[in-house]
């Protein structure tokens, strides 16, 4: 009952916040989580049912990734079996689920991306230069200019996060080093910047917009959220191959004008970090590989 | 079954500052917002992580495209409700940052207007997929705008189609000019990018070719409905 007075005293405010709104704003305020983004999940599930039962190509970097995961390589000839993710050494069934989280070793804040290019260093002897010139200053091309090769990082990615499958996300806020990284994600995602002028929240935190017709998911949605981590490492039809978060976070980084956002940045990091603690409200599990259209 | 107590804001941040000396403390996020995200961080503390994300960006390039302007810090700290003060303070300095074409024409040649309209490329860096920068760049305004009958466009902004009807007087023009060229002259925290000058997307020639394309009665976007394709 508390809780219902709580609810509708909550209505009210939002409410007169909305009527004052009309008269005082130039923009009005970002949707409340749980009101439902419908086209986009009508659009992103036409996406999916092109891609289901057994149909999305992603299906094989899961395998592809296995292989790679477990082949020695490096200057010290070792697999990654012994990778710390989270969950302690080798332990990968559900460590995608808890990720970002907060690493003593490195003491930073990572995410899968970031976590996979620590082992490539530590156990497999890959030098910093080594790591940059691979994944970090990438030159791959997209399928429309005929090369649509994926990166390993993101093949590793794809293997170690469909070991998630099935999970919810569990992406916890419980020492100081996260909370910093959530709210410096939630500040990232409201902040205008860049030559555009744009945040985040002006085409992903609103119900019903749409970039030249096509529906745009909204983050603050939790569902939505859940949708859209779920997904990725997801196949990219447009790329014809499988693409991170952290290349979904650079997409629109880099359409903002913004200079280019390397992977396992403080940002990079951050951005996911508040993301999935939008996903993490959520009930939807994790599917990889997800599906996309173009982004 | 909800074990976490939902707490009130103000409780939240008490509870928070007496657990912060205590090793372990479990703080859920509220619900996201602006205000809540300007209230626990800061700007300096943000361009910190920046410049450690941005670590390919030039000194000039950080500028330009990371560190706010005057006017997009007002928007931010007001949540893009800047006071009538703030409002005045911003549409001055945008004025004055409004460059005209050296010919002193505001209406150049609508199909190159299309072209600039449609484009999506231009002023992206760093690796894959970067812009040429010796070509001239899109502003995709079909991004966000329905312009042409029948040509996809988004709905962040109005509805452009049929907008020739008001004419081409000077003020029509000046005011499409200048709305195109820096929308926060008119609008002090409207969504729209500033599209013109140092720092933003198209030179004056190019926003003087997309005037065109809104007021000239030839143009495409001023086309009645039944030119529309299926």
């Amino acid at each position: 009952m508390k809780n219902n007075t709580k609810i509708a005293t909550a209505w009210g405010l939002t409410l007169i916040a909305a009527a004052l709104q009309v008269s005082l704003a130039a923009n009005p305020a970002p949707n409340p989580v749980n009101q439902g983004n419908d086209d986009y999940v009508e659009y992103q599930n036409n996406v999916d049912a092109s891609l289901a039962d057994g149909a999305n190509p992603g299906a094989f970097t899961v395998d592809d990734g296995k292989a790679l995961f477990l082949k020695a390589r490096g200057p010290n000839h070792k697999n990654l079996s012994t990778c710390d993710f989270g969950l302690g050494p080798g332990v990968l069934k559900g460590a995608y689920s808890e990720l970002p989280r907060y690493f003593k070793d490195t003491g930073r804040v990572q995410g899968l991306e970031g976590r996979l290019m620590t082992c490539m260093k530590t156990i497999q002897g890959y030098s910093e230069d080594d790591i940059k010139k691979k994944y970090l200053m990438p030159e791959y091309k997209t399928a429309d200019e005929g090369d649509s090769t994926g990166s390993d990082l993101a093949t590793l990615a794809t293997y170690v996060a469909a070991q998630s499958n099935g999970l919810k996300f569990d992406t916890k806020i419980d020492d100081p080093h996260m909370e910093k990284a959530y709210h410096l994600g939630e500040y990232m995602f409201f902040h205008r910047w860049g030559e555009m002028d744009l945040n985040c929240a002006t085409c992903h935190g609103y119900n019903g917009r749409t970039v030249r017709g096509v529906p745009l998911p909204n983050l603050l949605d939790t569902h939505t959220a859940g949708m859209v981590m779920a997904a990725f490492p997801a196949y990219v039809i447009k790329d014809g191959t499988m693409r991170t978060q952290w290349w979904r976070n650079e997409r629109c980084v880099m359409a903002m004008r913004l200079p280019w956002l390397k992977t396992d940045s403080d940002l990079d990091n951050a951005l996911t970090t508040f993301m999935r603690v939008q996903a993490t409200k959520s009930d939807v599990k994790i599917n990889i590989p997800g599906s996309k259209a173009r982004a | 079954m909800n074990i976490k107590p939902k707490l009130n804001p103000l409780l939240h941040a008490s509870m928070l500052f007496a657990l912060a000396g205590s090793a372990a403390f479990a703080a859920e996020p509220g619900p996201a917002s602006w205000a809540d995200a300007n209230k626990s961080m800061d700007y300096d503390t943000f361009m910190q992580a920046a410049k450690s994300s941005f670590p390919y960006a030039t000194p000039e390039e950080f500028k330009l495209r990371v560190e706010n302007d005057p006017t997009l810090k007002t928007c931010n700290a007001t949540m893009d409700q800047p006071n009538a003060a703030q409002s005045a303070e911003i549409i001055k300095f945008e004025q004055a940052r409004i460059q005209y074409p050296k010919d002193g024409k505001m209406v150049g040649d609508w199909q190159q207007g299309e072209k600039w309209a449609k484009g999506t490329t231009g002023g992206r860096i760093g690796f894959a997929d970067a812009d040429n920068p010796n070509l001239p760049s899109g502003s995709n305004c079909f991004a966000c705008h329905v312009m042409i009958p029948g040509f996809p466009g988004g709905n962040m902004g109005p509805s452009l189609v049929g907008y020739g009807k008001r004419g081409q007087s000077p003020a029509i023009l000046k005011y499409t000019y200048d709305h195109v060229y820096d929308s926060k002259s008119i609008v002090p925290c409207t969504i729209m990018p500033r599209y013109g000058g140092q720092g933003h997307l198209l030179t004056a020639s190019q926003v003087a070719d997309i005037v065109a394309l809104l007021t000239d009665p030839q143009s495409p976007v001023n086309q009645p409905e039944k030119t529309a394709a299926k």
